[in-house]
C-alpha cells in the first residue's frame, strides 16, 4: 500500500514483474518477426508490425482475463493478481500500436479523414461476414484506453471503488469486441485451423474460468442465515493459519482470520479498490489485500499509521471448536478483542 | 467486489458464454469460400473478350457471347488508395464498386463506350478508361 498515489505503483516486486513483461513482449515480437520473415519473406514492415502487435495484444488480453479466476482457484497465483494492473496497461499500449499502424496503413492514404474512412469505407453493417470488423477493434481500443488511463490510484480515489470497478468491468465488452474483430476480420482470410483452434481454446478458457469463479462466488453468497444474533460459521480447523474463512450474511461478506492463536473478523471489501480481503492473508500481523497489498490490523480493521483506511469489524465467539459471528457490523475501525484459542 | 458487482460479473459471463460462441461459429460457417479469394473474383467470366483497354493500374475488358456485350471485367493491378472507388459508365450509369487488388466483373445490359472510377467521399475522378 502507499501513502500517496506514486508509491503504491512501484516497489521491488513490481519492478521485477515489469522487467519480465518487457522481456516477454520483446521476445514475442522478435520471434514473430523471425518466423514471419522465414516463412513469408515478401511481408512488408507495416504488415509485420500490425500482425505482431495485434496477435500479442490478444495473447496479453487473455492472460489479463484469466489471472483473476485462476488466483481464486490457486492462491499461489495471487502475486500475478497483485501485479495485473501494469500488464493491462502494457496490453493497451501494444494494442494501440496495432490500431495506429492499421489506421495509417488502411485509412490515411485517401482524401477522407482517417476516422471517417474507418467508419465509412465499408458500410456493410447489416452483413455478418463482410461486417466492418475494423470498427469493432477501434471501439475495443477506446474502451481499453479509458481503462488504461484510469488505472491509477488518482482515479480510484476520485471515482470511488464501486464506480471504478464497474467502469473496469467494461473490459469484458472489449474482449467480446476483440474476438469478433478477429473472427470477422483476420479469420475471414486466414484459413489455418491451428490459429483458429488456439483462439477458440483461449475464448473457452476465459469463459469457463470466469463462469467457474462466478458460480463459486454465488455459492458463497448463498450461505443460509438463521436470523439470530450469533451465526454459526464453521469449525475452527476449517480456517487455514494466517488465512480467512469467508461467510455472507445480510448481503455482506465477512472475513474471519486465524492468526497467532487468535480469531478476528472484518468486512471482506478492501477500501482501496474493493478487493476481497478474505482471499488475502495475514502478513507481519496485518490483513493484506491480495489485489494491491493494502493492509488492516485484524483487531480493529484500521490501516496502520500513517494510512487512514478502515473496514467494519465483527464480534466473534468460540464454543468448543465452533466459530460464531455476530453479523451486525461495528463502525469501521472499531476495536474488537480477538478470540484466543489454544493451537 | 461487492455483491452486486459479483452478480453482474456472473450475469455478464453467462451472456458472453451463450452469445459469443454462436457468433464465432456463424462467422466461420458463413465465411466466403474459398476464403483467400476475394468475393469479386468468384463471378465467372462470360464468353470471350470483345473489346479491351488499359490505363495505369487498371485493365478492362468488355466480354460477351456472339459479339453481344454482357459483362464488364476490370482488373485492379495495385490496390486503390481511395476509401471508396465507384465505377460509372461514361453516360452516368452506376456499375459497381472496386477496391483491393483483383478482378471485378459486372453484368451490364448493353455495351458501354468507357467508364470512370470515382472516389465518392473525396468527390474525385480517379481514372477514366475508354474502349
Amino acid at each position: 500500500m502507499g501513502v500517496n498515489y506514486q508509491v503504491v505503483s512501484w516497489n521491488r516486486q513490481k519492478k521485477h514483474y515489469d522487467r519480465v513483461i518487457l522481456f516477454s513482449v520483446l521476445m514475442y515480437l522478435l520471434l514473430f518477426a523471425l518466423i514471419t520473415l522465414a516463412t513469408n519473406g515478401e511481408t512488408t514492415l507495416e504488415t509485420l508490425i500490425i500482425r505482431a502487435f495485434g496477435s500479442l495484444a490478444i495473447v496479453m488480453l487473455h492472460i489479463v482475463l484469466v489471472i483473476g479466476p485462476l488466483a481464486r482457484l490457486d492462491k499461489r497465483l495471487l502475486p500475478l493478481l497483485y501485479n495485473r494492473r501494469h500488464l493491462g496497461v502494457t496490453m493497451f499500449l501494444v494494442a494501440a500500436v496495432h490500431g495506429v499502424f492499421s489506421i495509417i496503413q488502411f485509412h490515411t492514404l485517401g482524401n477522407a479523414n482517417p476516422i471517417t474512412s474507418l467508419f465509412t469505407s465499408n458500410m456493410e453493417y447489416d452483413s455478418l461476414t463482410n461486417f466492418p470488423f475494423q470498427v469493432l477493434g477501434f471501439l475495443a481500443l477506446l474502451i481499453l484506453f479509458v481503462m488504461a488511463a484510469t488505472s491509477h490510484d488518482f482515479w480510484l480515489a476520485n471515482l470511488g471503488p464501486k464506480v471504478w470497478k464497474t467502469l473496469h468491468m467494461a473490459v469484458y465488452l472489449a474482449y467480446v469486441l476483440v474476438i469478433l474483430h478477429v473472427f470477422l476480420g483476420a479469420f475471414q482470410q486466414e484459413t489455418s485451423p491451428i490459429l483458429l483452434s488456439v483462439v477458440i481454446f483461449g475464448a473457452l478458457l476465459v469463459i469457463g474460468l470466469h463462469l467457474n469463479a462466478g458460480f463459486r462466488e454465488a455459492a458463497t453468497d448463498a450461505t443460509p442465515t438463521a436470523g439470530s444474533s450469533w451465526e454459526l460459521v464453521c469449525d475452527l480447523n476449517e480456517i487455514p493459519k494466517n488465512r480467512a474463512k469467508m461467510v455472507c450474511f445480510k448481503e455482506e461478506r465477512i472475513a474471519i482470520f486465524k492468526y497467532d492463536g487468535q480469531l478476528s473478523a472484518v468486512n471482506n471489501v478492501c477500501r482501496h479498490q474493493g478487493g476481497p480481503l478474505g482471499e488475502g492473508k495475514v502478513v507481519d500481523g496485518c490483513i493484506t489485500c491480495p489485489w494491491h497489498g493494502y493492509q488492516y490490523l485484524p483487531g480493529n480493521g484500521q490501516s496502520p499509521p500513517p494510512f487512514e483506511e478502515k473496514v467494519e469489524t465483527y464480534r466473534l465467539k468460540l464454543e468448543g471448536k465452533k466459530v460464531y459471528v455476530d453479523p451486525t457490523p461495528n463502525a469501521p475501525g472499531t476495536p474488537v478483542e480477538p478470540i484466543r484459542f489454544e493451537a | 467486489m461487492i455483491r452486486t458487482q459479483r452478480r453482474a460479473h456472473l450475469v455478464i459471463w453467462m451472456v458472453i458464454a451463450t452469445s459469443l460462441p454462436i457468433l464465432m461459429v456463424l462467422a466461420i460457417v458463413y465465411r466466403p469460400e474459398p476464403a483467400i479469394m476475394p468475393i469479386h473474383d468468384r463471378v465467372k467470366a462470360v464468353g470471350e473478350i470483345i473489346e479491351e483497354t488499359e490505363s495505369g493500374d487498371l485493365k478492362a475488358n468488355l466480354r460477351g457471347i456472339g459479339g453481344k456485350v454482357g459483362q464488364l471485367e476490370i482488373q485492379v493491378k495495385v490496390p486503390l488508395q481511395a476509401p471508396t472507388a465507384v465505377v460509372y459508365s461514361l453516360d452516368g450509369r452506376f456499375i459497381g464498386q472496386i477496391g483491393s487488388k483483383g478482378v471485378y466483373r459486372f453484368d451490364i445490359p448493353s455495351s458501354i463506350n468507357g467508364f470512370t472510377v470515382v472516389d465518392e467521399m473525396g468527390v474525385q475522378e480517379l481514372a477514366k478508361l475508354v474502349f
